[in-house]
């Protein structure tokens, strides 16, 4: 059995450990209760998050059952009343020693080579339990070494043990069965299927829980050892789930990623992206100096003072005329003095951390919050609205996988396409262009049948949902080509019909629900503050009437309105689904000032560029989905002259001529208690100690108005649908500057359901040709069962095509025409 | 008796002379100290199978010149704790006795004639004397009649710069050291004057110049049978060695100023030429011991006049040949012994040289008497003397022999009373 | 008598003459000597190669890893396959030793898994400022002869680079004597190659005399086993 948390300890167990009288929980399996209780028994293959196998037979430890003494895998066995367990007996030590001693006989003397050598369970175990010499003589097996699995992992199949963790997460925890056992007998080996590389999103899981190093990153290989690295726990920023992490640095620099067991957030997995971002914070691009257009028209390095000084001009005038894009990657005390700074130093309310691709914020913000344990229950029920999680969040992916999968809980997802949850969901509905609402309705109630979905699989959701029991609902904005309205709309029909429903925003961009805590929106002060009327303490000018979205902000900017727009760490021209929108608006503006960290598309356009300090080197706290806290710790120095973004908003405060109030994280944490309501309660100090940090007041018992739901626009019968969202690898500016990451992103290729390719004629070809508006392009295409009927999927963000070329701001769907190409 | 040329009316050519005298003596005295360091270094390399100085000048002659060049030109640092005005006066307490007692040490002079009075003992002529433009004088800077009496006081004297340096220093090493260097100066004293008085009750003035004529009677070859090494019964001579030793700080008896012991003793917190006063002071009185030994036992410049040179060079000559061999017994010293620890210093100087001193003295004093047949011990003044002799003997080694015994007895009921258990100052060796 | 032996003996010393050596730094043409150095001396690091001219240096960070005085800096990279350095799959990419720290204790030739550091027995390699302090890998590897590199500040006399390669200790790692002596990698340059040190198991006997089997010239491997048969009447040993 898993160890999950037992739901009601009732009475312990009582065993006897090595002559000493103990209580194990109930279903406790015999390894964890020696654990609690002291008493390390090796192991191999035994991992506390994944079903035991006792293949590596390393934590044989003598039980008696009531039957005499014998050897039994207490990995396997569940503590029983009145067992009796001795782990200190001969016949224990003589079965520790032999198993190493059969591991060893084809473990091949790699120590010094291996980046395992140091931290190695084989080497730790070989040197407390196993024999001191070796008596093998024969020749050992020799396979060639290593073998590139895929691009972030390495195999080295003559170090394996055979202890299957790979092959079982792989299977059970990630759900990409792309590694497993291959021949049998001693020429058992662990291989990939022929032509299929293990490009799971989870790979890099495998190297972090194989005992030996038979799997390697490619991204870690050689690069130091465990004696050389400097340790930090830290959170990643990467999405919304905030991971935990441990930062490892040797000789200044990130050289390792690892993951932390935190029981609230991620069991110790990390996607491949969380893992392997951190060479962002290496890369030789990073602009470490700030930089200014001087009198010629080029970006030149210049003084912090005098850009500083610049940017302080450029914000001294109407407010209603400056606009802030971004925010999502700060951590929540930049996010503070920011938020100070335009909302309450410049006085501007033009200012949103999500750009374009996400929901109002007061949704995010005053719908009832709930946790991934308790969306996550045993049992539970759980609704999802939005994107593929595995795309988008992964870590949150592996928890809803594991809830459905082992411990029962009801997946009941509304997606524009099948998802990576598709398979083993409960029941997967495919929301039609503008449908979601009318399919929710359906939810709760017979209103009507919905185009593209059986009425059988209503009538099941109606039935699963037909409980006291409250359920969670996982909502996101599943299509950039579709108005994000329908989502609202569906969420109103929700909280209307279910007001105990409680919900979890899938938003895109890291520290996005902490921008949004502390004002990143339109509408709003720190704390989910409403009002502006009563102002803030210490902020002197607190804007009178709501601002304007990123939306509007481009809008505005595109008509000439807007003279200053600062992007913190944003990129609207390759992320707004907008192209031409967010193009207009660059044009439009007079000074940009880009706070940033490397060079993009739409800081190119910045007059005026300040470099901040990234990942790994900041010194802060991020809020995750959930609303709860954690530690986001620096490692290495920044490179440069880069500062962390709190000091640039408190510098050009003062170049502003305010006093912001706060000289040291510990001065602004205090403020940040003192000023939102969310977050007066919190322990800054026992944040780093906190298991789990600690969650927001997020009680916020609003009275949410949602409208009626808009109907479903019409679509042309000649159009197929357009589907956009995001992968996991794609052209993001982290993932190009991360070395290893640059090159998985997928080249753009649209996908169409298999009914839609035998319709089309497409059969024999590889390309098509989509028309819209005056945009016609050649793209490769993809027969996938996924896409539903009259729907094409095409992510955005993939090299050969920038899809957002064909969206809209605004408009409630896109569809294109799709023809054969001259390309064939 | 007086030098010569200030017998009768002193004229400005006297006091010329004397100045020039002076003069040439400090000049002799600096350059003799000079080499004196450089002698020490080379020997002390040589009996420890090493090279020495050989850098600087020919043979490293010109070490101690580069050394001192270098302290000159070193931080002169006052420590703030330290009483400024006594520190900065103490280095010459030290340097200025130095000088002061080379001046009553007869340097040269022709004492080849030796010819002294029977009865009263004094030489009949003035032997030793030169004349320099046309006066004559003798090879010293002054013939005082209370010279030794001057010596001692001389460094007496020395003793107040020690005590000074290290009381003024403001520090504990050298409070420390400059307490033990004082006690043990003043307790040295007592030995070296008691050995110093069997010298004078031989000799029968305090006068340098008559000292040197009562050793040099008898001249040429056969006059060292009258120098007061064997007249004295060489104990004496054995006595001011040790004593004077201690007197001047060398091993074995440098614990004060030991750098494995007490830093620098009271000279740690000297620097630049403050501790190149001390270091001059002390190789000058190095020098000034070994002449006086030279004076005091050996007949000072007294010797053969041998030809080719005038009579008074072989005076210097022979002084200078004996002084080298006494300025190489301090640095065999200096070589061989292991230092000496402060109590058994202590115990060497109260326990042994003085009371071997004084009763070789009382022992010395009675022979004197006796032969001058005042006693009716025995008929004849020899027997009188031999009676006395044995007698004083036998009386020294009865009290020494009680000394010892009470020496003892104290040591164990010191240890007893501090806990500690007495051992046997004597290993008995086992028999095979 | 006793104190007056010892004047005795520090006289005696005059005749004897002095022991010092003239030893000039390099610059005392005939008059600069050098005493003898024994023969294990700790002095300057070398990296080795192996006959084929491979580096034997894997990069695994084990020297840098027991230093106790840290100052070794060691990064492995993988081997470029086209023109790998060492045999296998990673080489030293970056190793360089800072002389400042080292204490010459030689546990990193003790833990090197491949022979490639070992000590030289030049110590005279005085520099005047840091940079020089830190030697490179460049600085360390020996020449395709196998002799140490000789840098501008370095004072050597002919003879001196011998003796780099590895050390064989007089026990192996397991304490057991089979091993004692036995060469435990493939071959080397050769360029001054120690014998194998003498085993516990024959005390006697020198190691020089012993063939690859242990064996000396008479046959005898010190552990019983003759390498020929016994004959009675054998007269010779």
């Amino acid at each position: 059995m898993t160890a999950t948390e037992p739901t009601e300890a009732v009475t312990g167990v009582p065993f006897t450990l090595n002559g000493k009288e103990y209580e194990a929980e109930q279903g406790e399996l015999l390894i964890e209760a020696c654990d609690r209780n002291g008493v390390h028994i090796p192991r191999f293959c035994y991992h506390k998050r994944m079903k035991p196998v006792g293949m590596c037979r390393m934590c044989l430890v003598e039980v008696d059952t009531g039957r005499g003494m014998k050897l039994e895998p207490s990995c396997m066995l569940p503590v029983t009343p009145e067992m009796k367990v001795e782990t200190e007996s001969e016949a224990t030590k003589a079965a520790q020693d032999g198993v190493l001693e059969l591991l060893l006989t084809n473990h091949p003397l790699d120590c010094p080579v291996c980046d395992k050598g140091g931290e190695c369970p084989l080497q730790d175990n070989a040197y407390a339990f196993g024999p001191g010499e070796s008596r093998f003589v024969e020749e050992k097996r020799h396979y060639e070494k290593p073998i590139p699995i895929s691009d972030l992992v390495h195999l080295d199949r003559e170090r394996c043990i055979l202890c299957d963790r790979c092959t079982r997460f792989a299977s059970d925890v990630a759900g990409d069965p792309l590694i497993h056992f291959i021949d049998r007998g001693s020429s058992t080996q662990v291989n990939t299927f022929p032509d299929h590389p293990f490009s799971s999103y989870f790979s890099g899981n495998t190297v972090q829980i194989c005992p030996v190093g038979a799997l390697t990153a490619s991204p870690y290989r050689f690069k130091a050892r465990p004696w050389d690295l400097d340790t930090v726990e830290s959170t990643a920023m990467v999405d919304a789930t905030g991971a935990r992490v441990l930062l490892q640095s040797s000789q200044n620099e990130l050289v390792r990623v690892l993951g932390v067991d935190s029981d609230a957030v991620n069991w110790g997995w990390l996607s491949d992206k969380e893992r392997f971002i951190y060479q962002a914070t290496n890369s030789s691009s990073r602009i470490t100096e700030p930089m200014a257009r001087g009198g010629g028209q080029e970006l030149s390095p210049v003084r912090w003072v005098d850009g500083l000084s610049s940017a302080a001009r450029a914000l001294q005038i109407d407010p209603a005329r400056v606009g802030v894009i971004g925010g999502a990657r700060l951590t929540v005390e930049s996010q503070y003095a920011w938020a100070k700074l335009i909302k309450g130093v410049v006085g501007s309310d033009n200012l949103d951390a999500q750009i374009g691709d996400g929901l109002p914020a007061v949704l995010t913000l005053g719908l009832p919050r709930t946790t991934i344990a308790q969306a996550c229950a045993p049992g539970g029920i759980i609704v999802l609205i939005g994107p593929d999680p595995k795309e988008e969040q992964p870590s949150l992916y592996l928890r809803i996988r594991h809830a459905v999968t082992e411990e029962g809980a009801t997946l009941i997802e509304v997606t524009p396409r099948a998802t990576s949850l598709s398979d083993i969901a409960t029941v997967s509905l495919r929301s039609g262009p503008g449908s979601i609402s009318q399919l929710v309705a359906n939810f709760f109630a017979e209103v009507g049948s919905v185009e593209g979905v059986s009425d059988a699989a209503l009538a099941k959701v109606r039935s699963l949902l037909n409980t006291d029991d409250p359920i969670s609902v996982l909502f996101g904005r599943g299509n950039l080509a579709e108005s994000g309205r329908y989502t609202e709309d569906a969420l109103g029909v929700i909280r209307n019909s279910r007001p105990n429903a409680k919900f979890l925003p899938m938003l895109r961009r890291g520290n996005v629900v902490g921008a949004l805590e502390m004002g990143f929106s339109p509408g709003f002060l720190p704390g989910g503050v409403r009002n502006f009327g009563a102002g803030l303490e210490n902020w002197p000018d607190v804007p009178q009437t709501t601002g304007k979205n990123c939306d509007g902000i481009l809008r505005a900017a595109a008509a000439g309105e807007i003279d200053t727009l600062v992007l913190l760490g944003a990129d609207p021209l390759d992320d707004f689904p907008d192209s031409a929108l967010a193009h207009d608006a660059f044009d439009g503006v007079d000074t940009v000032i880009a706070v940033d960290t490397f060079m993009t598309a739409s800081s190119r356009h910045a007059s005026i560029f300040f470099p901040a300090a990234m990942f790994g080197e900041v010194d802060g706290t991020f809020c995750n989905l959930e609303g709860r806290l954690s530690p986001v710790r620096a490692k290495v120095t920044p490179p440069g002259l880069c500062r962390p973004d709190w000091m640039i908003a408190a510098e050009i405060g003062s170049q502003l001529g305010f006093d912001m109030g706060f000289a040291t994280l510990a001065e602004l944490r205090a403020e940040i208690s003192s000023t939102a309501f969310s977050f007066a309660k919190v322990d800054w100090a026992a944040l780093d100690n906190a298991e789990d940090g600690p969650l927001l007041e997020l009680d916020r018992d609003w009275d949410l108005e949602f409208g009626e739901p808009a109907e479903p626009p019409v679509v042309a019968s000649y159009g197929m649908r357009l589907i956009v969202d995001r992968k996991l690898w794609d052209l993001g500016t982290m993932t190009q500057e991360a070395g290893h990451l640059a090159s998985l992103s997928p080249g753009a290729a649209l996908h169409f359901s298999p009914t839609d390719v035998q319709m089309m004629d497409l059969a024999n070809q590889s390309y098509v040709t989509i028309d819209h508006g005056d945009i016609s392009f050649d793209l490769p295409f993809v027969s996938d069962h996924r896409v539903p009927p009259r729907s094409a999927w095409l992510p955005a963000r993939l090299p050969g095509f920038d899809v957002r070329k064909l969206l809209s701001a605004g408009r409630s769907i896109t569809s294109v025409r799709v023809r054969t190409s001259e390309a064939n | 008796m007086g030098d010569p040329y200030l017998q009768n009316e002193v004229d400005i050519g006297d006091v010329g002379l004397a100045v020039g005298k002076a003069v040439v003596a400090f000049t002799v005295l600096l350059v003799a100290v000079m080499l004196m360091v450089w002698f020490e270094r080379k020997v002390v390399s040589r009996l420890q199978n090493r090279i020495g100085p050989n850098v600087a000048g020919p043979f490293g002659l010109l070490q101690t010149l580069a050394d001192g060049l270098k302290l000159f030109f070193k931080e002169d640092i006052i420590p703030t704790n330290s009483d400024r005005f006594v520190f900065k006066l103490a280095p010459y307490l030290s340097l200025v006795p130095a000088f002061l007692t080379f001046a009553v040490i007869p340097v040269a002079g022709d004492f080849s004639g030796g010819q002294v009075d029977a009865a009263t003992g004094l030489p009949l002529e003035r032997p030793g004397t030169v004349t320099i433009f046309g006066r004559e004088t003798f090879v010293q800077v002054a013939d005082v009649p209370v010279g030794i009496l001057f010596f001692l006081a001389m460094s007496s004297l020395a003793v107040y710069g020690i005590m000074l340096a290290g009381w003024s220093s403001g520090s504990k090493y050298p409070l420390l050291a400059s307490v033990r260097a004082s006690a043990q100066a003043i307790s040295y004293e007592a030995a070296l004057g008691l050995s110093l008085a069997a010298v004078l009750l031989v000799s029968g003035s305090l006068s340098t110049i008559d000292i040197v004529n009562t050793q040099a009677a008898g001249g040429g070859f056969g006059g060292f049978t009258r120098w007061n090494f064997i007249v004295t019964g060489f104990v004496p001579f054995i006595v001011f060695v040790i004593a004077g030793t201690a007197e001047l700080n060398r091993p074995p008896f440098d614990l004060v100023e030991a750098e494995q012991e007490i830093v620098g003793g009271f000279h740690t917190e000297y620097s630049s030429i403050r501790f190149a006063m001390f270091f001059l002071a002390e190789f000058m009185n190095t020098v000034t011991m070994g002449a006086l030994i030279v004076t005091l036992f050996f007949g000072g410049p007294a010797g053969p006049n041998l030809g080719i040179l005038p009579g008074w060079l072989w005076g210097f000559v022979w002084f200078f040949s004996k002084l080298l061999f006494f300025l190489f017994m301090f640095v065999w010293f200096r070589a061989t012994l292991p230092r000496l620890r402060y109590d058994q210093l202590m115990n060497l100087g109260w326990k042994l040289l003085i009371p071997i001193s004084l009763g070789w003295l009382l022992l010395l004093a009675g022979i004197r008497f006796a032969r001058t047949d005042e006693l009716d011990f025995a008929d004849s003044a020899i027997g009188n003397t031999a009676i006395v002799m044995l007698v004083g003997v036998a009386g020294l080694m009865v009290g020494g022999l009680l000394l010892s015994m009470a020496a003892r007895a104290a040591r164990t009921d010191r240890l007893e009373n501090e806990g500690l258990v007495a051992v046997p100052t004597r290993v008995l060796v086992e028999e095979e | 008598m006793g104190y007056l032996q010892g004047f005795a003996v520090t006289l005696k010393k005059i005749a004897e003459g002095v022991t010092t050596r003239g030893y000039r730094g390099g610059r005392g043409g005939d008059a600069d000597l050098k005493a003898p150095k024994p023969e294990r001396l700790h002095g300057r690091h070398v990296l080795n190669k192996y006959e084929d001219g491979m580096e034997k240096c894997i990069g695994c960070e084990l020297c840098a890893g027991v230093c106790p005085a840290s100052c070794i800096y060691v990064r492995g990279a993988e081997n470029p396959p086209e023109d790998p350095k060492s045999p296998g799959e990673r080489f030293g990419y970056v190793y360089e030793i800072n002389y400042l720290r080292c204490i010459h204790c030689d546990l990193c030739v003790e833990a090197c898994p491949t022979e490639a550091i070992t000590e030289t027995k030049l110590f005279e390699f005085s520099f005047t400022n840091r940079d020089d302090a830190i030697y490179t890998k460049d600085e360390l590897l020996v020449g395709d002869d196998g002799a140490p590199q000789q840098l501008p500040w370095e004072d050597w006399r002919p003879g001196e680079d011998e003796y780099t390669s590895g050390w064989m200790r007089a026990t192996a790692p397991s304490g057991k004597s089979e091993f004692a002596g036995v060469v435990g990698w493939s071959g080397e340059l050769g360029y001054g190659v120690r014998a194998p040190e003498r085993t516990d198991a024959d005390p006697i006997e020198s190691a020089s005399n012993h063939d690859e089997h242990g064996h000396d010239e008479h046959g005898h491997d010190g552990h019983g086993h003759d390498g020929h048969a016994h004959d009675e009447q054998d007269g010779d040993h």
